[in-house]
């Protein structure tokens, strides 16, 4: 079947983000509700349980788990066999939020305080932590599940996603800090596949694909589609932080403020004249305390002005093309499934949340 | 003769033979880029140009990858290097060979231990150690003082013991026999056999026989109380 | 657009893969998309398959024809097709399934030993939950894991019903037991006392030194992966040799045992030789080993010398009949053949291991599937032997069109009186059956046919009453090749010559000729003697290597006072120097005469091994037994000695369509397969095509007709053949 068939076929259902939604919806339950069985309520260690379980069940999209688990099946697993890798990916990304959260001095989060905010950075630090040590329990717990071997395999993914995605934040983080201005848009995506893509697409593509096959399939076939489909999803991101309505969850503008490199950012400044460019530098050399409302809106100005909303825009497209192409020649052969149209519906999806 | 068009065509078949193929392949791409013709929409050069720098981003990501995990391995060079369908396929030996050799041992561990498979690989051996008629006699079944088992029998007939332990014998904190029982109605059972470990690890057997018991053979499992595995069989013969 | 005529398909031939094909093309679900005809030359349907009824009503067949446990897409169809018959109320009582085929569970073969003697082995095979033809769970049928464990199960049972027998305090006397090791001096003195000649210490010790390593091995292969030369991979081949010392020498002294360790062996090599020939990854799968014999692939798989001589080995190529040219001291099998087939065989059988039919194969299958495919509409040409199948001359060809059959040349063998249609069945014990002999007063000149002796099945006698030719869009529009390989070279002249694929296909693919026997004798096996488990055998390098007791067949015939039993006998008859001539009328006869001669002395040479009473004070068998369905039943018998056979059923089975296909080394390759698109309104079906299997079997001969329907039809799809998609 080929992809505009299968698109197709997800669009003649319930929309496709209507599918979309109903299987972001079921799995997502299906893995919180794992997630919830590893909080032990029983041992509410003062200063650390409630800001463990805090941001997990402050709710979220679960795409990650989802394409987890939706993997999974579609290479023919069961939900029981996939969910608890799903469970820990939910849990890794909650302490991801709350050390980003820390590190980008955000101060809301799903529409409410950050963790740090409430409760200081160095308690909300440690709770980061313990959530993402406490994501090795259901993964350990996979050796039940899907076996001895398996369970090491999708460890060992799990140590390299933990790298890049380590790396790729060091990259996000040092290129804003010290205020490096020779970012390039191919620096940038490479800082986007080893910092988002790695964790939200690649990892649960890899590790739900071992799953499903019980590790007969190479995990390496799907970083090509699995960077495509993140760096997308990123893109869109940076694009709502700039013209997304309020119901987004970070602050209009919140990339602007904290100096984050995004693609926008990158090609404004590069289209701008030389007189510009340093203008540029310099609102970007300043420390996030010292920059206006009014450097954010020059900075503003100059990516409407030189089309950089659009351009990031056709370039996330693009990404979404790409990502299609190397979806038909990964699931081609696969049966058709439920999953499998996800998968497929998750492309277009990636643009169209709002 | 008939005209094309009136006859009538067979239709092709699905596929020209079967397949045989026990893996299936989940297509692995080489995944090069397609160039510019493949997005084609507005903006082909802004997509292409992407699109391009996105292949080689990730690209490079991958063998990156690969050299990481040849240096943090410490071994050579990956098995099969460039073409990521040698590799998959390298690995997926790699990984039926380990299934298969285990399970094959499986195979052999699974018949070899089971109770009622070495009770009859020992009974084609036929220990035969004479009769005992006596009280108690020490009997060194293997080397090491933690699988030496002594026997203290006590009867007024010639009886043969044979004790055919596993390996986990000497490992078994708990051994215990239930009893032993013969395949004949008539003979009942022997219910004075207890198995007890020695303060130098080695075991003692200790089994009573009535003087009225019928000539038999009887038969008993060893097992482990706390794992609850078998680890022996124990027959004694009853020769009159 | 106006509704499209039905089809018309032209079936020629009557055996398991015509009849498949013609089933299939006219399930309901085709609603009559196909209008087919059946033409079979003779009388009755059947091919190599057909039987008939002689005197009394007796069956007589081809062969030796059983049904494995794992046929799962012939017991499918059969079973299809006797849930259709029930729906008629008028055949329900005719043709009930549950009792139509039994299962049975013990095979055995007869290998020698010692100077002059022989001893049988016999072995008991667990019965296996379901039925043959249940419907299949996605990944039950192939994955290495499953068959691995199934090995596991079976070599569990195989052992522990050594022991189940030899209960009963001191004594060692083995009762009938499936591994009852009775020699020709049949003593079991001396089996005891062989029993405690073993070395008892050590060996206890190594056993369990070597367990002991496995457990090593094993918590060493459950750690972390590790790349391809490894050291523990080294370990597992060094244990593998160890074991195999061990067994050798410590276990193999006793015979039962030893088949045991034997056929454990073989099961080893084949995996080790899975692995090192790289068949897992191999797009052809286990093609990828046809061109070696399969006992010396096995060998370069690691497995004994031992373990390829055994009996249990030689027992699958005596199933197979596979000796080229029929010489006992040739035996060649395709190792691919023999590696998929022995999987299939033994751990892919739901239900038993092999299932015999109660009454004669024509009876229990081809008489089912003829009331059905009438019932369905099917016309059936009897009498019609195919002479030549017409090509359309290639210069009529246009460019781009393919090669296609223009005509089919048949010789009408006789004709129905007053232009009926031919009545095959005959009625025995209330059963519709096929008759041994044509029924002259429903031809013409049928009086005439009869004191000539016309035997329309034969390959030498080609009178015929009239000639008649089909024309392609007129007559036919696709054609269904379904007669035996032998015929090909003589009914497809045309596209031999024209298309090499063909031809070297009718050269390189081997036939055997047949022979057999049956017996009818008025004691039944336990009195004369038998104290084996098992009803089937094969051994003896007399010919005539497989038996079988049928004496569950008997309340079938149609004796007044039945006889005790009926054995069957059949084996490969090796071809004559120089080949025979087809104008030779008077071969067959020769032949059979020689087939004659040879049962004779098969029973008087080797029938004492098996069945020590069968003989009489004077060491010959006592031909005094064999029921003559021409004796009066309270009688005396007239006959005396040998001549006493001449009662008894005996053929050569050399017409040419009769021949069974062999899976020789380096010859699956050139198998043409039924989906072959090169003729535009042609297909083949038997199982001398590619049909996956690639062997001489109903399964494999089903599964042909199903990929014939699918080259006309589309349908069934190929992931529905079971085993299709198989390495």
């Amino acid at each position: 079947m080929s992809l505009a068939e299968t698109l197709a076929t997800a669009t003649a259902g319930p929309t496709s983000s209507g599918l979309v939604g109903e299987v972001l919806e079921e799995y997502g339950q299906a893995a919180r509700a794992t997630v919830e069985r590893y909080f032990d309520a029983d041992n509410r260690s003062p200063y650390l349980h409630d800001l463990v379980v805090d941001y997990p069940r402050r709710g979220g999209k679960m795409m990650r788990s989802s394409l987890c688990i939706a993997q999974a099946r579609a290479y023919g697993a069961s939900l029981e066999k996939a969910v608890l890798t799903a469970a820990a990916i939910e849990m890794l990304h909650n302490g991801l939020l709350i050390h980003d959260d820390i590190q980008d001095a955000s101060q809301e989060r799903r529409g409410r305080p950050t963790l740090h905010a409430m409760h200081g950075v160095p308690l909300a630090l440690n709770a980061g932590d313990m959530l993402m040590l406490l994501a090795l329990r259901p993964l350990m717990d996979n050796v039940d599940e899907v076996g001895g071997w398996l369970a090491i395999e999708v460890l060992r993914e799990t140590e390299i996603m933990a790298r890049e995605s380590a790396e790729g934040q060091a990259l996000e983080l040092g290129w804003r800090d010290l205020n490096d201005t020779t970012v390039t848009e191919a620096d940038y995506l490479r800082m986007v596949l080893k910092k988002t893509a790695w964790f939200s697409t690649i990892y649960p593509a890899r590790v739900g694909a071992l799953i499903g096959s019980r590790g007969r399939v190479d995990p390496g076939v799907f970083m090509h589609f699995g960077f495509f489909l993140g760096a997308a999803f990123q893109i869109q991101d940076d694009l709502l932080n700039l013209v997304g309505d309020e119901s987004y969850g970070k602050e209009r503008n919140g990339d602007l403020y904290e100096g984050k490199r995004t693609l926008m950012l990158i090609h404004a400044r590069g289209a701008c004249s030389a007189a510009d460019r340093a203008i540029f530098d310099a609102l970007l050399a300043a420390p996030r305390e010292r920059r206006t409302a009014e450097d954010v809106a020059w900075l503003r100005a100059a990516i409407e002005r030189h089309g950089s909303i659009d351009y990031a825009r056709k370039v996330a497209e693009a990404l979404v093309g790409a990502a299609e192409f190397e979806y038909a020649r990964l699931y081609a052969d696969l049966p058709e499934s439920r999953d499998k149209r996800f998968i497929a519906a998750l492309i277009p999806w990636v643009l169209e949340r709002s | 003769m008939a005209r094309d068009d009136e006859r009538l065509h067979r239709p092709p078949p699905q596929r020209p033979g079967p397949r045989r193929a026990v893996i299936p392949e989940a297509e692995g791409v080489n995944g090069r880029a397609v160039d510019s013709g493949g997005q084609g929409s507005a903006g082909d050069d802004v997509a292409s140009r992407a699109v391009n720098a996105a292949y080689r981003v990730v690209e490079d990501n991958i063998q990156e990858g690969r050299r990481a995990a040849e240096r943090l391995r410490g071994a050579g060079p990956a098995p099969a290097e460039a073409s990521p369908g040698a590799r998959a396929i390298a690995g997926r030996l790699m990984h039926l060979t380990r299934d298969l050799g285990g399970t094959w041992v499986d195979l052999i561990l699974a018949v070899l231990k089971e109770p009622e498979v070495r009770a009859v690989i020992d009974r084609l051996t036929l220990h035969d150690r004479g009769p005992v008629a006596s009280m108690s006699s020490a009997v060194a079944l293997a080397p090491s003082p933690a699988m030496s088992v002594t026997q203290r029998v006590s009867s007024r007939k010639p009886v043969e013991v044979t004790l055919s332990p596993l390996p986990a014998l000497a490992r078994s904190v708990a051994p215990a026999v239930a009893g032993l029982h013969a395949l004949s109605p008539a003979s009942p059972p022997i219910d004075q056999v207890a198995l007890t470990r020695r303060p130098d690890g080695g075991l003692e057997l200790a089994i009573t026989i009535a003087d009225d018991q019928p000539a038999d053979t009887y038969w008993g499992a060893l097992v482990d109380v706390d794992s609850r595995q078998p680890i022996g069989t124990l027959t004694v013969r009853i020769l009159e | 657009m106006a509704p499209r005529r039905a089809t018309k398909v032209a079936i020629i031939g009557g055996g398991c893969a015509a009849i498949t094909t013609a089933f299939e093309l006219t399930r309901p679900e085709m609603a009559g998309r196909y209008d087919v005809t059946v033409y079979q030359m003779g009388w009755r349907l059947g091919g190599k398959g057909a039987s008939g009824r002689g005197a009394s009503g007796r069956i007589e067949e081809h062969g030796l024809h059983i049904w494995l446990g794992c046929y799962d897409n012939a017991f499918r169809l059969m079973r299809e097709c006797y849930a259709e018959l029930a729906t008629d109320p008028a055949a329900r009582e005719a043709f009930d399934w549950p009792t139509a085929f039994t299962g049975e569970n013990a095979m055995g073969v007869s290998a020698p030993s010692g100077a002059d003697g022989w001893h049988n082995w016999s072995a008991t095979f667990p019965p296996r939950p379901g039925l043959p033809g249940d419907p299949l769970a996605p990944g039950e049928l192939l994955s290495l894991p499953r068959y691995i464990g199934r090995a596991i199960d079976l070599l569990r049972t195989l052992i522990l019903s050594v022991d189940s027998r030899q209960r009963g305090g001191g004594e060692t006397r083995p009762g009938p037991s499936p591994f009852s090791a009775a020699t020709a001096r049949g003593d079991p003195q001396r089996m005891a006392a062989a029993i405690a000649d073993l070395v008892g210490g050590a060996f206890a010790a190594s056993g369990a030194v070597i367990a002991e390593a496995l457990a090593l091995l094993q918590a060493g292969l459950e750690t972390l992966p590790s790349p391809l030369s490894n050291p523990l991979t080294d370990l597992a081949v060094w244990i593998a040799h160890q074991l195999r010392r061990w067994l050798e020498t410590g276990v193999i002294a006793t015979p039962h045992v030893q088949h045991v360790w034997e056929m454990m062996d073989i099961v080893v090599a084949s995996l080790v030789g899975i692995l090192r020939f790289d068949l897992l990854t191999d797009p052809r799968g286990f093609d990828a080993i046809d061109d070696y014999d399969w006992r010396e692939w096995l060998i370069a798989s690691g497995a004994s010398e031992r373990a390829a001589r055994s009996a249990f080995v030689r027992g699958i190529y005596d199933l197979l009949f596979g000796y080229e040219d029929g010489d006992p001291t040739r035996p060649r099998l395709a190792a691919g053949v023999g590696l998929r087939g022995t999987l299939r065989m033994f751990f892919g059988y739901r239900g038993a291991l092999y299932w015999r039919m109660r009454a004669g194969m024509g009876d229990v299958v081809f008489a089912p599937y003829y009331e059905v495919l009438r019932r369905r509409g099917v016309k059936f040409a009897f009498f019609h032997r195919l002479t030549n199948v017409r090509l359309a001359e290639e210069a009529d060809l246009r460019p781009g069109e393919r090669p296609y059959v223009s005509a089919l040349e048949f010789d009408i063998q006789a004709t129905v009186k007053d232009g009926a249609d031919y009545a095959p069945l005959v009625e025995v014990r209330g059963r519709p059956c096929w008759p041994a002999a044509p029924d002259f007063r429903q031809l013409e000149d049928g009086e005439e046919m009869a004191r000539e002796g016309r035997d329309f099945e034969s390959h030498w006698d080609n009178r015929r009453a009239a000639t008649r030719t089909l024309q392609v869009a007129k007559d036919f529009d696709f054609v269904v090749l379904g007669v035996g390989l032998g015929a090909v070279p003589h009914v497809c002249r045309e596209i031999i010559a024209r298309n090499p694929r063909w031809n070297r296909m009718v050269r390189e693919v081997k036939t055997n000729a047949i022979q057999a026997f049956q017996v009818w004798l008025d004691h039944d096996l336990q009195d004369l003697g038998w104290t084996g488990e098992h009803l089937i055998g094969s051994g003896f390098r007399m010919g005539f290597e497989g038996w079988a007791d049928m004496a569950h067949t008997i309340p079938e015939e149609g004796w007044t006072q039945s006889p005790k039993t009926v054995l069957y006998f059949c084996g490969p008859l090796p071809d004559p120097l120089p080949p025979v001539d087809d104008e030779d009328a008077d071969y067959p006869r020769r032949r059979n005469d020689e087939v004659f001669q040879n049962a004779v002395m098969r029973l008087r040479e080797t029938a004492r091994h098996l069945w020590p009473k069968a003989m009489d004070a004077r060491g010959d068998f006592r031909w005094d037994m064999l029921r003559d369905p021409a004796d009066p039943e309270d009688t005396p018998s007239t006959k005396t000695g040998e001549a006493r056979f001449s009662s008894q059923y005996w053929r050569a089975n050399v017409n040419p369509t009769d021949r069974y296909v062999l899976s020789t080394p380096g010859s699956t390759k050139y198998r043409v397969s039924p989906l072959d698109m090169t003729y535009d309104n042609l297909t083949i079906a038997g199982d001398w095509t590619e049909t996956g299997l690639n062997v001489g079997c109903v399964e494999s001969a089903v599964m042909s007709g199903l990929l014939a329907a699918h080259a006309l039809s589309g349908a069934p799809l190929l992931e529905d053949i079971v085993g299709y998609d198989h390495p």
